[in-house]
């Protein structure tokens, strides 16, 4: 038996897991359930040595078994397949599978097929694994977390990018595994479909803890889909934006049956002025790009994207509409972005308060033209101040905490009129304080509409007057006003995952 | 299906074996004499310490790094077996020039694992300690190694001793790829991916840096046996060479991919592409460049095959 006692783990100010204990027994398929962010992976990344963990302890039938690297997990047989995966790109599928199972290539070379073609996965197992699709690299990554033949197996999201056929004949192998040797499975998964059917025991986690743990055949899926969200604790409303949505307002941004290159297909979608628009769905279902499309970065493969903006010095009346095949400078004069993650999408973190503040400035200005050092300097100080952030404007921007990082990036939409906002989960591993300065920018942002994707759906709740759920691509509900709570939320996600399936 | 995979693992390294081959047959075209093995011999005993630089140049490569010290590491163990050589005799004055090398090696890989810090950066400064050694032990060029070159020069089933040593060197890679040749691959393909299998990269590091200074000692004393004398600025001029040889042999410098056979050969090509510009009686002073100029023609036709057979392989 597999135990998992009071596991903590922080990153940072980011609390990923406050409070997580777990047990897994031989021979028997344990789920991992919990909404996006509430600390499952953590866990996973725990228990396969990946991540040391702050506090906690992991024990083998009761004696305390130190997990501080992936080569002492392998010591104790824990494999894990990793949901962002464990395989080398530059080499081929056998050599993959022979370095993780310490086998020569050749041994590896005579059962690699055979175990890849009864997952449905046909494809040339010398190639090097870059050249592979995401289905065959979920199998590979599979098949060789299998091969290594474990006590502890780990399947962290796998089934993700699997069809129906695939997933029954995954686990299957999995069964079979289990009645030559007694190993422990732990499965980590969004859809409860594949909780219910598969799984003998579910732990749900919700926030950074484990509250609670059920045998499967206890549970029906809308229980299920009730614990993970949460709403037995609360009355599952929270105040959404307070103000009434702009009905009369004039559109500033539509979609109009656009499809991108990956997920996203047709998808219609408009933001008035003044208005507030949320994305929400589970992970990975087109979320990050719709945003990408919005925010005019790609070009949709269909369909026709539309932002309007009103003519430079006209009044009301006279409107420009800007489409994506316009200047870049035009486009980064109309459109704002701001992204969560601010190491790669936000911040120069070397970079002066100045510089990150005017970063999008300078470049609408064009390479050779003239920037007063003394009114940029004078504007980055009249910024701060409203945006309550003690600094000086030459300050760099990586001696400022997460939050307050994110407030001066949020001060680069201050500096423009832009008649369209794409936020891509603005506050990520913001705090409480900062978050809360965040929200009120974006409700004060008259001038235009917002779109907005968050992984915190009482963000979305709060702050928006709309929400659009996604699901493979697809926008699947919308609610707005007294219907946007956490549990319709909730369920629109989970629901439609269960619903998926069912009609595949 | 089978041999598309085979092919594409290969077809990386041949631009290095076609372009030796054309080279020769260009030198016979030109010079109008027929290849023979004293040619050969020749350019293997002339293309030897650059071939052997290549060596530990390209493991370093695959597993996902680079090694400037290569050159520095070169000079200071030509001057060490040079000035070692009349007190000590030629294999003690070898055996510590080769310890000299490992160490420095070590060295390398210490600072860039423990030190974190970069390889491009911690190898030239080893660089830079190691000809300044070399310099403050010889500021003249000079000394002789007469009782070495015998050796070398000898001849074994009709190849040259050079042409056996490199043998030796392959086959040993070839085991070393047996054994640690997956770890090597792997952290040079994605280092968290690998240490998510459970292979102690750091290891893996300081053994690929380590073997490299003990390779470029090697080299060094494959250019003191050709130069039979000691200059403590030698090795530089085979640093850069050395990596052009890696990537036009198919070794990809991002690392994780290709092998060392084809760089080995490419590190010949470029020796024989001095021969051919120097027997078509280009003046001295374009040599250079003209040289220069078939190493970049060859690296594009390179880029070009390799995408062509990964476009085989994705049909």
């Amino acid at each position: 038996m597999l135990e998992v006692r009071n596991l903590a783990k922080t990153y940072g100010a980011v609390v990923a897991v406050q409070d997580a204990s777990l047990a897994l027994t031989p021979g028997e398929i344990h789920a991992l359930v919990g909404a996006n962010g509430s600390g499952k992976s953590t866990v996973i990344k725990v228990l396969s040595g990946v991540v040391r963990p702050d506090r906690g302890s992991i024990r083998w039938n009761g004696a305390v078994i130190n997990v501080a690297s992936p080569r002492d997990a392998r010591r104790h047989g824990i494999a894990t397949a990793f949901q962002d995966f464990s395989l080398i790109p530059t080499l081929s599928s056998v050599e993959n599978c022979a370095l993780a199972t310490r086998q020569p290539a050749k041994v590896v070379a005579r059962w690699l097929d055979e175990a890849l073609d009864g997952l449905g996965a046909r494809f040339d197992v010398w190639a090097p694994v870059e050249t592979l699709t995401v289905n065959h690299r979920m199998v590979l990554e599979f098949v060789k977390a299998l091969a290594q033949n474990p006590q502890v197996l780990i399947l962290d999201e796998i089934t993700a990018a699997l069809d129906q056929e695939q997933v029954d004949c995954l686990f299957g192998r999995v069964r079979e595994q289990m009645s030559r040797r007694p190993v422990a499975v732990l499965v980590v998964t969004h859809r409860l479909s594949e909780v219910l059917q598969y799984c003998d025991r579910v732990t749900v986690m919700r926030d950074g803890r484990t509250v609670s743990e059920h045998p499967v055949t206890e549970l029906s899926r809308t229980r299920l889909a009730e614990l993970i969200v949460g709403e037995a604790e609360g009355s599952g409303s929270m105040d959404h934006a307070g103000t009434a949505p702009p009905v009369g307002e004039p559109h500033v941004a539509e979609l109009v049956q656009v499809s991108g290159r990956h997920r996203v297909s047709d998808v219609t979608l408009a933001v008035r002025r003044q208005e507030v628009v949320g994305v929400s769905g589970l992970q990975g279902q087109g979320q990050d790009e719709l945003l990408s499309l919005a925010a005019l970065f790609d070009h949709p493969k269909k369909g026709e994207i539309r932002i309007h903006r009103r003519a430079e010095g006209e009044s009301e009346g006279g409107r420009r509409t800007i489409v994506p095949r316009v200047s870049q400078r035009e486009i980064a004069r109309t459109v704002g972005y701001v992204s969560g993650d601010r190491a790669h999408r936000g911040v120069f973190y070397r970079r002066s308060l100045t510089d990150n503040l005017f970063a999008q400035a300078y470049a609408m200005q064009g390479m050779f033209s003239w920037i007063s050092l003394s009114r940029i300097t004078r504007q980055t100080r009249e910024i701060l101040e409203r945006l309550h952030i003690q600094g000086h404007p030459e300050q760099r921007i990586e001696t400022l905490s997460g939050g307050n990082q994110q407030r001066v990036i949020f001060g680069r939409l201050l500096l423009n009129p832009f008649t369209f906002v794409v936020l891509d989960d603005p506050t990520l591993g913001v705090d409480i304080h900062s978050r809360r300065a965040i929200h009120q920018l974006i409700r004060a942002h008259r001038e235009g509409g917002t779109l907005v994707y968050s992984s915190d759906n009482d963000e979305l709740i709060e702050l928006c007057h709309r929400v659009a759920v996604m699901f493979e691509g697809r926008i699947v509900e919308e609610f707005t006003d007294h219907e946007l709570t956490t549990s319709t939320l909730g369920h629109a996600m989970l629901g439609r995952t269960v619903q998926g399936r069912e009609t595949r | 299906m089978k041999w598309r995979g085979w092919l594409s693992r290969w077809v990386p390294g041949f631009p290095g074996i076609i372009l030796i081959v054309v080279l020769l047959t260009v030198n016979i075209i030109l010079s109008g004499t027929m290849i023979s093995l004293g040619s050969i011999n020749d350019l293997v005993q002339v293309g030897m310490p650059l071939a052997v630089a290549t060596l530990g140049q390209g493991l370093v490569i695959i597993q996902g790094g680079i090694d400037l010290s290569i050159g520095g590491i070169m000079s200071l163990a030509n001057v060490l077996i040079v000035v070692l050589l009349p007190t000590l005799g030629f294999w003690p004055a070898l055996l510590v020039a080769m310890a000299t090398s490992v160490v420095a090696g070590l060295i390398n890989g210490v600072v860039i694992v423990y030190g974190r810090v970069q390889p491009l950066v911690a190898t030239l400064a080893m660089s830079f300690v190691a000809s300044g050694v070399a310099l403050s032990l010889l500021p003249q060029p000079g000394g002789s190694v007469a009782t070495g070159v015998g050796v070398y020069m000898g001849t074994f089933l009709g190849f040259s001793t050079g042409i056996w040593v490199l043998v030796v060197l392959l086959l040993l890679w070839l085991v070393v790829k047996r054994f640690f040749g997956l770890a090597i691959y792997a952290t040079g393909g994605q280092e968290h991916a690998a240490q998510r299998n459970a292979v102690n990269v750091n290891r893996v590091h300081l053994w690929a840096y380590t073997l490299s200074g003990l390779i470029a000692g090697l080299a060094g004393l494959a250019v003191t046996l050709e130069i039979a004398s000691g200059d403590a600025s030698i090795g530089a001029s085979y640093v850069l060479p050395s990596v052009a040889a890696v990537v036009l042999g198919g070794t990809s410098l991002a690392g994780g991919s290709g092998g060392l056979v084809g760089p080995v050969m490419a590190a010949f090509a470029l020796t024989e592409v001095s021969n051919v510009v120097f027997s078509t009686g280009v003046s001295s002073y374009y040599q250079t460049i003209v040289s220069s100029a078939v190493v970049i023609l060859g690296l594009a036709v390179a880029n070009i095959v390799k995408r062509r057979s990964s476009l085989l392989r994705q049909s």
